[in-house]
Parts: C-alpha cells; structure tokens; sequence
C-alpha cells in the first residue's frame, strides 16, 4: 500500500514531541539529584550552582546500593531459572499428556495468572516465618518461583505441542528418554520462548516490590524496589536530593540493559501478553 | 504400558513444579479463606471463629467501599484512556515512518522502570515543582494541587500510570496490527475503501481478541499498582487514593488486622474470578 510521505513525516514530528514531553520531567529529575538539599527546595527549576556527584556518593554509601544490587540480581537470577527449568519441564509433561488429569491440572496453573498478590499474601507471611523462608533470599527465590510459574508453564506446554511427538518415539527406541532426553533434545529446541520468557520474568522479579516487602526484614537483604520504598519513607520530608538521586541510580541497571536489549524485551513482552 | 509411562512422566516432570505451586500459591489461598472467618491478629496465637462477621463488617466500612470505588473508577478511566492511546500510537508506527524503531523504544521505556522509583519521582514533580512553576508562569493548571485535591488525585494517579504503560498497550496492539490478514485489507482498498475509514470498519472488527486481551490486562494492571501508590499518594489524600490491593496490605501489615484483611482479599478474588470468568466467555464465543 502506498503511504503519503507527507502524512509519515507529520505523525513523526508528533511523536517526537511526545517522546519530548514524556521525558521532559526527567531531565528536571536528573538536575534536582545534583543539587544540594536548600537548592532542590528554595529553586527547583534553576540549574545547580555547584555540578557535584556527592548526592550520588551518598547515596551509594547510606543504601549499601552494591549489596542491594547484588541481592536483586541473585533474587532475580535464581527465581527466573527455577521458573524456566521447572517450568519447561511442566510444561513438557502437560503437552504431552491426553488423559483429563492433564487438562484440570493446567487449568490449576492458570488459577494464579489473574489473581492479585493480596490475595496470597497474608497466609505467605505467616507460612513464610514458619518455614524459615523469610530473611532468606535462596529460599525466598524457591517460593517466588512457585507461586509465579503459571505464565511458563502455560507458554512452554503451548509452544511443545508444536513439535511432533516422533520425536519422543525416535528418541525412545534410540533408548534415550527421560530428563535426559528432555534437556538434550527438546529443552534445546525451545530457544526462542526460552529467551522471551526469561526477558519477562527478569523484569517482573527485578521490579518487584511486594514479595520482598513481606518476606524480608532485614536490610541486608533487601532488594532495589525495597530498598527504594524504605529510602522513601526516611527521607520523603526532609531529603529529596538523596531520594532523587537514589531513583536515578535504580533506573540505570535496567535502563542499560533496556538500551541493549530493547527489542527482544518489547517483542518479548508483547508476545507474552497475547499468549496468556 | 503406555498408561505407565503417563503416570511416570506427570511424576517427574510436572510434580516438581506443581509441587512448589500447590505449597506457594493453592495453600496461601486456601489459608485466607480460612483466616476470614476469624479474628486474627497476626501476632497472638490463637484465633477465634467468628463466622461471617468480617464480611459483614466490610458493607459497613465506608473506607473499604471507597477504595472499592477508587479501584472500579479508576480502572474504567484508566482500561478507556490506555486502549484509546495504545492503539492510536500503534496505527502511527505501524506506517512506513523511519523513526519507528526508536520511537517505540522511546515509548514503551517508561514500562520498565519500577513502581516505586516512577511513584516518587511523580510525586517530586507533581507535588514540588508544580507548585514553584505557577508562581512563575501564572497558570492555573499547576496551581489545582493535583495530589492533594481528594478529586484530582484519581486522575493524576491514572495520568502517572498511563505515562508508564501506555507503551506496553502500544506494543500489544501494533503486534496484533501486524498479524491482520492482509486479504481483506487488500479487497478494502480495491472496493475504494479510504485508508481513515478502513480504520472502523476494518481494522477494529478484526482486532476484537487483541482488544479483550488489553481490556483485561488495563484491569490487573489497576488492581497492580499499589506499589506506585504507596510513593505517589500513599492512599491520601486521606483514603481518597486507596486502591482495594493496597487498603488489603494497610489491614494486614499496618493495622494488624489479619482476620479482616483476608476477608476483603476474598471478596477481591470473588469479583477478579467473575470479571475473568466474563472475559473468557466472550474469548470464546469470538
């Protein structure tokens, strides 16, 4: 179809100017983290007399902002590979299955994908404390994985009913079967939801805020959402330099990884929101 | 044998996961309906049955049926305004512009970053700035207290959330924009059907099942984002910004009132299983 080149290029300049007018007030933000506290209050609109990163070293130091990093990426990490490892092989069973007990049990999987986490979350906390889950964040990562797998599960089954099941037949008269039949040639040829899903889960566990909220008390062992939350709440009257420039610092891992990433994040993300 | 091998497989592949969702998901639920029953307080060790007093006490709670009102506004605002945005972006970048690879970078970005950060920075930026920009320029837009008038708060909070996700559905709809058959495209144009009027008659009829997933997700997305309330407005002012999700986790965690807190995360379940149960039905007859 042809498109009026002069119509393209006015829908264009349009949507720059949004784009300007979405991060417009950032660049407000940035500016205020590099002032002093009296000049972020008294003149929040003039430039800084002074360009000075001291809000940042701050920062770094009175969050523990390297430990924080560390715990989100290892929280992140470690859930997102129990999700897809155990997720996949779920996923492999249920396509494979043809019995009722196949069907009900993925309609149990998909129970979780609309509740809201309220729904679970005060039983969690107090199941958590039992078990010794809480202030833990290998054993934190196990009960994040648990109770968020349906998405792969439910993608991963989808995607194996697309490979034929000569394949199990061939392989099985060839006497290789099982898990190890399962991580050699199957898991393998599920690359590319493989990648989505891990895009997804990154970033839905490395922006969570409520499981680490309840289940983590102790501040070595908090996350950036939480962290971030606890920051707000010290600081929110009297230190908007510091909260400022604590944002900023949150939003640059994920941005840069964004930067690189984008496109497999958005199809991702999108792909995921269709399936379900 | 083959019946066997059936068994043998559900065992070890999909027990494991199951396992870890039975024991982190089907018990917690199940645990909360049985706490609504009683009084407990998170602390003390027993609890007391008490029927279905919570339930009850919950018609009578003026601030929980606000914050039932808050969440039911400002999602149908919010589900309108996101769709209506999302897909009017999605119609742009899906023509021949050369920008549009960084233009829907650029767009979806704000999807990202967390709720907690985007909370805080908004409140800076509402709730600080504007108040030194009207001085300054004289206008009356940045000078109505959009965080602190019990009015505003609803459409600054959506406002917020749009500026985060309104991507996110961008990105939905140009995906399913992209997958129309282009036969009946095509045939459009040669009945003499204009580009803008294909948009209606079209496009929109062939969307319908990307339409009820955007629907749906603009509803969890709502009921999701008490994190960013908890930094943006923190429920004020007064109750007037209380989402259902995060007046459950004041209950519970704040006001220790565990028994109750549960009851009202059952009455949230009722009403998501009803909505979902709704939109299934129409999936299915589409």
């Amino acid at each position: 179809m042809r498109e009026n080149k002069r119509i393209n290029f006015l829908i264009a300049l349009i949507l720059w100017i949004l784009c300007a007018g979405m991060f417009a007030p950032m660049i407000f933000v940035l500016i205020n983290s590099v002032k002093t506290f009296g000049e972020v209050v008294m003149e929040p609109l003039s430039l800084p007399a002074v360009w000075s990163l001291d809000n940042y070293a701050e920062v770094l130091d009175t969050s523990n902002y390297i430990k924080v990093f560390e715990n989100t990426i290892y929280f992140a990490v470690l859930s997102g590979l129990i999700v897809l490892i155990f997720g996949s092989m779920a996923g492999y069973g249920l396509a494979r299955m043809n019995s009722r007990v196949g069907k009900v049990t993925q309609l149990v999987f998909m129970m979780a994908m609309m509740l809201p986490f309220p729904v679970i979350m005060i039983p969690m906390a107090n199941v958590a404390s039992k078990m010794g889950i809480t202030n833990n964040l290998t054993r934190i990562s196990v009960l994040n994985a648990g109770f968020s797998c349906s998405l792969a599960v439910i993608m991963y089954s989808q995607s194996i009913r697309g490979i034929p099941r000569e394949l199990d037949e061939c392989a099985f008269l060839d006497g290789c079967s099982g898990y190890r039949f399962f991580f050699s040639i199957i898991f393998p040829l599920l690359k590319p939801i493989t990648g989505t899903l891990a895009v997804l889960y990154f970033i839905r566990y490395w922006n969570d805020l409520m499981l680490p909220l309840v289940l983590i008390s102790k501040k070595e062992y908090y996350t950036i959402p939480l962290s971030q939350l606890n920051f707000y709440n010290q600081f929110t009257q009297n230190r908007w330099n510091l909260l400022l420039a604590s944002g900023v610092m949150a939003i640059i891992p994920v941005l840069i990884l964004y930067v690189f990433a984008q496109r497999t994040i958005i199809e991702g993300i999108a792909a995921g929101a269709v399936k379900s | 044998m083959k019946r066997k091998k059936e068994i043998l497989d559900y065992v070890r592949f999909v027990c494991p996961m199951l396992f870890l969702y039975v024991i982190f998901f089907l018990v917690p639920l199940g645990q909360t309906v049985a706490y609504s029953f009683t009084n407990w307080n998170g602390i003390s060790k027993q609890k007391e049955f008490i029927g279905f007093a919570n339930y009850v006490n919950a018609w009578k709670d003026s601030v929980f049926l606000n914050s039932m009102k808050f969440t039911i506004v400002s999602a149908i605002v919010f589900m309108a305004a996101a769709n209506v945005l999302g897909f009017l972006l999605a119609l742009c970048l899906n023509r021949k512009i050369r920008s549009r690879i960084l233009l829907r970078a650029i767009i979806f970005c704000p999807f990202i970053f967390n709720n907690v950060t985007v909370g805080f920075i908004w409140q800076f930026l509402l709730g600080r700035l504007m108040t030194d920009l009207y001085p300054l320029t004289g206008w009356g837009i940045f000078n109505m207290g959009w965080l602190s008038n019990e009015k505003l708060v609803l459409y600054s909070v959506v406002f917020v959330k749009l500026w985060q996700s309104m991507g996110y559905f961008m990105v939905i709809y140009l995906a399913g924009l992209q997958m129309l058959p282009q036969d009946p495209l095509e045939a459009a144009v040669i009945d003499g059907c204009g580009q803008l009027r294909m948009i209606p008659y079209i496009k929109l009829p062939l969307m319908r099942p990307t339409i009820f997933v955007c629907l749906f997700l603009a509803v969890t997305e709502t009921l999701n984002m008490y994190p960013l309330l908890m930094t943006l407005t923190n429920g004020g002012p007064g109750h007037a910004s209380e989402n259902i999700s995060l007046y459950i986790y004041t209950e519970a965690f704040k006001s220790h009132n565990m028994g109750y807190a549960s009851a009202l995360a059952v009455i949230l379940t009722v009403v998501v299983m009803i909505v979902a149960a709704f939109q299934m039905k129409i999936t299915k007859e589409e």
